[in-house]
């Protein structure tokens, strides 16, 4: 039947375009969509999206919001690692989480860390600046999935 | 073609179902029809002497038509003489109808079915100008409200008429929301206003926001030559000596004004064949669907990607949306029209006077509204079955909800008591499911007393989706005495049950109001009414017997199916934003197989309506059918000069 | 009016509502009077006010026939107004004397025709109200063709026990067999739009005529991909934008000499949210006599509640139950009691808006001589949801072109369609045929 055919083909081309991109690792095995679920500090299931896109030998990203996404920042891939920041702002309130995750097939294994707690000078964050995270503040863990 | 409960109608009756056949069917027409619709006489131009079972599928149009007309008593009329049509005989002839009618129409499996085009109605406007100008203004607010059609709900297409004065807001409402944007920093980043200044010429600019705004607005991408109407009132206000601001407003104007923003118009299938939505008309119907509102950008970049159908990509999307906090949307619009809640507070308001406790609260009154749908919300969330929409061992509370419930704090949560969560019940709290929330009990009450009538029709209308038969015209409705009468409400309805004509539906309704007597009308709990003790005891015509509402509840989740069966309809109407047609019927049973063979899970259900036909296809036109749109109107008005 | 539990924050509401008056020149609209208008200085207004439930027969018919009769129990609030009444009886309207017991009624009451059963799909009342009639006639010669107003929102779901959406239990009015009119139920709304429609035209009227026009061609190029099943609604959008572009075209064309009789400020500014339901029902009835007084259109119709309204009742004096409660009174001689006092006090309702019109002078007399004003149920005795004997009221003078001050007994079943064959005469825009009118009801037309 047509609605069968094209699920099952659509499914196919899907697992082999992924694991072609995966494969190859760098920027270009990045590139697309991905979500996943991470629980926060109250317990609670929150799920996060991002979408990288390859421009020239750069990987842009963004991360999508509620409401408005978010700009990724300070993107580096070397080899299967990618790391990357995003600055959150609630009520005057700024915050950065790093975040480095490793690729593996269509998931990444990411950890997530809150950078400085002190409002509201803004930093640019590096790699490094990952290790100043405080003992109380712990990196969480979650899998990303690739949509695209 | 109008179909209500397809099938199930006689269920909850007594009549015996099982020996009807054909044969049975053949007599009904020639013993009650052919009188008038026969060789001899052919009243409308109607032989039914050769309309054999046989016809079922020749003749779907016809018998459609049959099976509407005697279930609403228009036929055989009143007026020919004789008995008349015995309830339990019209019950086992409907049932045999609609059971042919609908193999038939799954003959062929699930089909798309044709979908209208719709405008958004007033709280999709609403949602939808806030997402696009990132205000926060209730900006619908002056709009009026829209009516339901099809399977209840105010999204269906059929019933979004135009009004001038709909129209006269619209126009309101965009240049008061677009004047207020251009005004916020966060609305005009989100609009894409950039100052025109040097090496941007105010043209450049205002084009420039075009072609960020005007896809997002019209939710698919636009050409180069759609944005030119725009630029033109651009240029226009221009040339009067506008400011850039109040020109890109002008333009914005003209966006917000046009059908294509107003209308969820989907690019029509023009083959004779069904065809798979684009995926920008499936992100649309996925975001009005679960959100009520437009899609955000993750959708519209999964639309570009052209992955959006992909089913792996599109289970991921349907869990994320549901799990975001706009699909508490989603699901007010649906519990509430569903329910029958959302006139609490608008046109139904329980007594001031009997509860001076609802009108002086008003969080408690909201908690009471939100009951039923943060309970939804919760098991969506946490797939629970459905079926703990009927009964179930937790439910949401507040801490004046489990004061109006005689429910002990201590069970619920530690922290955060104000703000609604989940509870375990304890035993005997009788607070499972929807029959056991005060916004139900109160809305199928009356708001100053209960009402085992009205509470029996809610739950068979509501609940199981069988509303009683409607009473033969002109004959006065359903009697309760109120007042100085003698006799107690359950004894009038007892002596009103002796009647044959009243007997036939009341004695189907009124017992599992009686089973509900405990619950006031605002819901709270009460042994004693009147001072005489409350008789929550009910019998069914079948002989079934149950006492207070947990034995109610065992009886209804033994007709899950019934149960299951309204839920996939309504939701798969309110899904598709239009009624219903026999067609559809195969869709609900195939969605209702997948419940059946995943625990009744929650978000299978609405996974199994995303990934259905009718959801994702579109109908074609079918070879040489004439417009639906030829107007058959007489003319009523002849004018004199 | 919110009352929605989330909160949301209002619209800032614009401030600058103040100051009406600059008056435009050339007289488009005395050349485009009805031939029939006897006195163009003073055109005649007409309303409909329609409450739902229908009446306890035993206190509605008065006592005596023409101009000698005596007011019945629940029509006594009239009687300041007995010489600017009509009370006409026995009418009905027969292709809503089945189907179910209040939708086809109430929807049909103006259109005189018999609507298309349905959930929503192929909704169709099969005609066109007779207010809208008349609007579509002579609505060009105010700034608003006719006010559509209500007290209750649309209705939520679909009468799945009788098989009609209540769409239909909520609209009286109808354009066309499938437009029904949406109803304004917020006063402040009202207001505003009023004083708008009647104000001064800015250049941004020039504006927007532009816009209009552009979104006409927007349309356009829609309708153009659209199968044409989906045509009529492009259709019916383009033609109230093209309605509303006209309409501001003339405004701010400087051809206009229509003015507002009083200014709209003369009358207060109703609150936003009413306190109750008598409070709202006032203030709508001041709406439509705002309207009329200051000419901004003349042609309204009112809900008092939707089809099957079982609005509570219990703070009028005597009263326990809801009204569609009450109207299954089965004879219950305390039910009855209640109904009728319930009646009574729409009565007493529409006596104060008659009284409004009246205190309102215009000319030699007042607003209400140059108005029909008519009071109905599309039910007798809701009990039975009996279709027959229709109570109806007629109220004004209508510039005097009717016979006010008369209970007019009809043969029995006379159609409620020749009563708006009258009315649409006194109006000034004569048909000569509706629905299934057989004539002017006679006694009524001067």
């Amino acid at each position: 039947m047509f609605r069968r055919f094209t699920v099952k083909a659509g499914a196919l081309l899907f697992f082999a375009v992924c694991a072609l991109a995966a494969e190859n690792g760098g920027v270009a095995g990045f590139s697309g969509i991905w979500t996943g679920t991470m629980t926060d500090r109250n317990g609670d299931p929150q799920d996060l999206s991002f979408r990288f896109t390859q421009s020239g030998n750069v990987l842009k990203g963004k991360m999508y919001g509620d409401n408005e996404s978010l700009a990724v920042t300070g993107v580096k891939v070397s080899g299967k690692e990618l790391s990357f920041s995003v600055t959150t702002e609630l009520n005057g309130q700024v915050t950065t989480f790093l975040y480095t995750g490793i690729i593996s097939g269509n998931e990444m294994e990411v950890s997530r860390t809150r950078l400085d707690l002190k409002p509201p000078e803004p930093k640019q964050p590096d790699t490094k600046a990952g290790n100043s995270a405080s003992k109380s503040n712990p990196p969480q863990t979650f899998r990303l999935k690739r949509l695209t | 073609m109008k179909i209500r409960h397809l099938l199930v109608s006689a269920l909850l009756t007594s009549a015996p179902l099982s020996a009807y056949d054909a044969a049975n069917a053949r007599a009904f027409l020639a013993q009650h029809c052919e009188s008038c619709h026969g060789a001899k006489i052919a009243y409308g131009s109607l032989n039914f002497n050769s309309l054999t079972p046989a016809t079922l599928s020749t003749e779907t149009e016809r018998w459609t038509r049959i099976s509407s007309r005697v279930r609403n008593s228009e036929m055989p009329p009143r007026t020919v003489p004789g008995p008349g049509v015995a309830l339990s005989d019209r019950k086992a002839f409907l049932n045999w109808v609609d059971e042919g009618l609908h193999a038939e129409a799954c003959a062929g499996g699930p089909v798309a079915g044709t979908s209208q085009i719709r405008r958004l109605n007033r709280d999709e406007y609403t949602a939808t100008v806030r997402e696009l100008l990132n205000i926060h203004l209730d900006v619908g607010h002056d709009l009026p409200a829209d009516g339901a059609g099809g399977q209840g709900f105010d999204n269906a297409a059929e019933v979004l008429f135009l009004s001038p004065v709909l129209v006269e807001k619209y126009i309101d409402a965009a240049k008061e929301s677009l004047e207020y944007a251009v005004k916020d920093s966060r609305a005009r980043a989100r609009i894409g206003i950039v100052e025109p200044g040097p090496g941007l010429l105010p043209a450049q600019a205002a084009h420039n926001i075009l072609q960020g705004f005007l896809p997002r607005a019209f939710r698919r991408p636009v050409t180069e030559k759609e944005t030119e109407p725009f630029m033109a009132l651009f240029r226009e206000a221009q040339k009067s000596h506008q400011t850039f601001d109040k020109s890109v407003v002008y333009m914005l104007r003209g966006v917000l004004l046009s059908p294509q923003f107003l209308f969820h118009a989907e690019t029509p299938n023009p083959g004779t064949s069904p065809r798979l939505l684009d995926d920008y008309a499936l992100a649309s119907r996925l975001s009005y669907f679960l959100w009520g509102s437009m899609p955000d950008e993750m959708l519209f970049d999964l639309a570009e990607a052209g992955k959006l159908h992909e089913p792996e990509v599109l289970k991921e999307e349907v869990g994320l949306m549901l799990r975001s906090g706009k699909s508490m949307h989603f699901i007010e619009s649906f519990v509430t029209q569903w329910l029958g809640t959302r006139e609490l507070g608008r046109d139904f308001i329980p007594d001031p006077k009997i509860f001076p406790n609802y009108s002086a609260d008003a969080d408690l009154r909201g908690e009471i509204r939100f009951q039923p749908i943060v309970f939804f919300h919760s098991m969506v969330a946490n797939n629970d079955p459905i079926t703990d929409l009927v009964d179930s061992d937790w439910t949401i509370l507040t801490r004046k909800l489990a004061g109006l419930y005689g429910i002990d704090r201590k069970n619920l949560r530690k922290d955060n008591q104000d703000q609604p969560h989940r509870v375990k019940l304890p035993p005997d709290s009788h607070r499972g499911g929807l029959l056991g929330m005060s916004a139900v009990l109160a809305v199928s009450s009356y708001p100053y007393r209960t009402s085992p009538v009205l509470r029996g029709k809610w739950v068979l209308d509501s609940i199981l989706g069988t509303p009683p038969l409607p009473p033969p015209p002109n004959v006065p409705a359903l009697e309760e005495h109120v007042g100085p009468a003698p006799k107690t409400m359950r004894e009038r309805l007892a002596q009103h049950r002796k009647d044959p004509v009243c007997s036939s539906c009341h004695s189907s309704i009124d017992p599992i109001g009686f089973a509900l007597e405990n619950y006031d009308a605002l819901g709270q709990w009460r042994n004693e009414d009147a001072g005489k003790p409350v008789d929550n005891s009910g019998e069914l015509p079948d002989g079934t017997k149950f006492q207070g509402p947990e034995q109610l509840k065992a009886v209804l989740l033994q007709q899950k199916d019934l149960f299951v069966r309204n839920l996939t309809s309504r939701m798969l109407g309110y899904s598709l934003g239009r009624g219903l047609s026999p067609k559809d019927m195969c869709t609900v049973d195939s969605v209702i197989a997948q419940l059946r063979n995943n625990g009744y899970k929650s978000q299978v259900l609405i996974e199994a309506i995303v990934m259905s036909q009718p959801f994702q296809y579109q109908a074609g036109v079918p070879a040489g059918a004439p417009s639906s749109l030829s107007l058959k109107t007489k003319h009523t008005v002849t004018e004199s000069r | 009016m919110n009352t929605s539990g989330f909160s949301r924050q209002p619209i800032s509401r614009r401030t600058v509502l103040r100051g009406a008056g600059v008056t435009l020149a050339l007289p488009w609209l005395e050349a485009m009077m009805p031939a029939a208008t006897t006195n163009p200085a003073m055109p005649v207004r007409m309303a409909f006010l329609y409450m739902p439930n229908g009446v306890n027969t035993s206190a509605w018919a008065p006592q005596g026939v023409g101009r000698d009769f005596q007011l019945s129990p629940t029509l006594a609030p009239l009687a300041e107004f007995k010489d600017k009444i009509i009370v006409a009886q026995n009418l009905w309207n027969e292709a809503s004397k089945d189907g179910d017991g209040h939708y086809v009624k109430e929807a049909a009451i103006l259109t005189s025709t018999r609507i298309s059963k349905t959930l929503g799909e192929d909704l169709n009342c099969h005609g066109v109200s007779m207010d809208q009639v008349a609007a579509q006639r002579a609505g060009d010669q105010t700034p608003l063709p006719s006010l559509e107003l209500g007290i209750s929102p649309e209705a939520t779901g679909v009468d799945l026990a009788v098989g009609y959406t209540r769409v239909y239990g909520c609209h009286v009015a109808w354009s066309g067999p499938t437009t029904p009119l949406a109803r304004e139920i917020n006063p402040r709304s009202v207001y505003e739009r009023l004083f708008r429609a009647s104000g001064p035209q800015s250049s941004s009227a020039k504006q927007d005529t532009l816009l209009l026009d552009r979104v006409l061609g927007q349309a356009r190029d829609l309708r153009a991909q659209v199968g044409t099943a989906d045509r009529r609604r492009i259709d019916e959008y383009m033609s109230i934008v093209r309605g509303l572009e006209e309409r501001t075209q003339r405004a701010s064309s400087g051809r206009s000499t229509w003015k507002p009789k009083v200014p709209l400020n003369s009358a207060p500014t109703p609150p936003e949210e009413p306190k109750d339901y008598a409070e709202h029902v006032r203030l709508m009835l001041d709406m439509i006599a705002l309207a009329f007084q200051s000419d901004t259109t003349r042609i309204s119709t009112f809900m008092f509640g939707n089809a099957v309204s079982n609005v509570s009742f219990r703070w009028l004096d005597g009263v326990t139950a809801g009204h569609h409660d009450n109207s299954h009174h089965s004879n219950d001689p305390e039910k009855l009691k209640q109904y009728q006092l319930i009646n009574k006090w729409y009565i007493a309702q529409y006596a104060y808006l008659l009284r409004k019109l009246q205190e309102a002078k215009e000319g030699e007399g007042s607003v209400l001589d140059n108005s029909a004003i008519i009071f109905a149920s599309a039910l007798s005795d809701g009990n039975s949801h009996n279709p027959h004997k229709l109570p109806v009221v007629v109220g004004g003078k209508a510039g005097g072109r009717i016979h006010s001050g008369q209970n007019l007994v009809f043969p029995e079943d006379t159609p409620l369609s020749n009563l708006w064959v009258s009315m649409l005469s006194a109006f000034g825009t004569p048909v000569e045929r509706f629905a299934d009118s057989t004539g002017p009801l006679p006694g009524i037309l001067v």
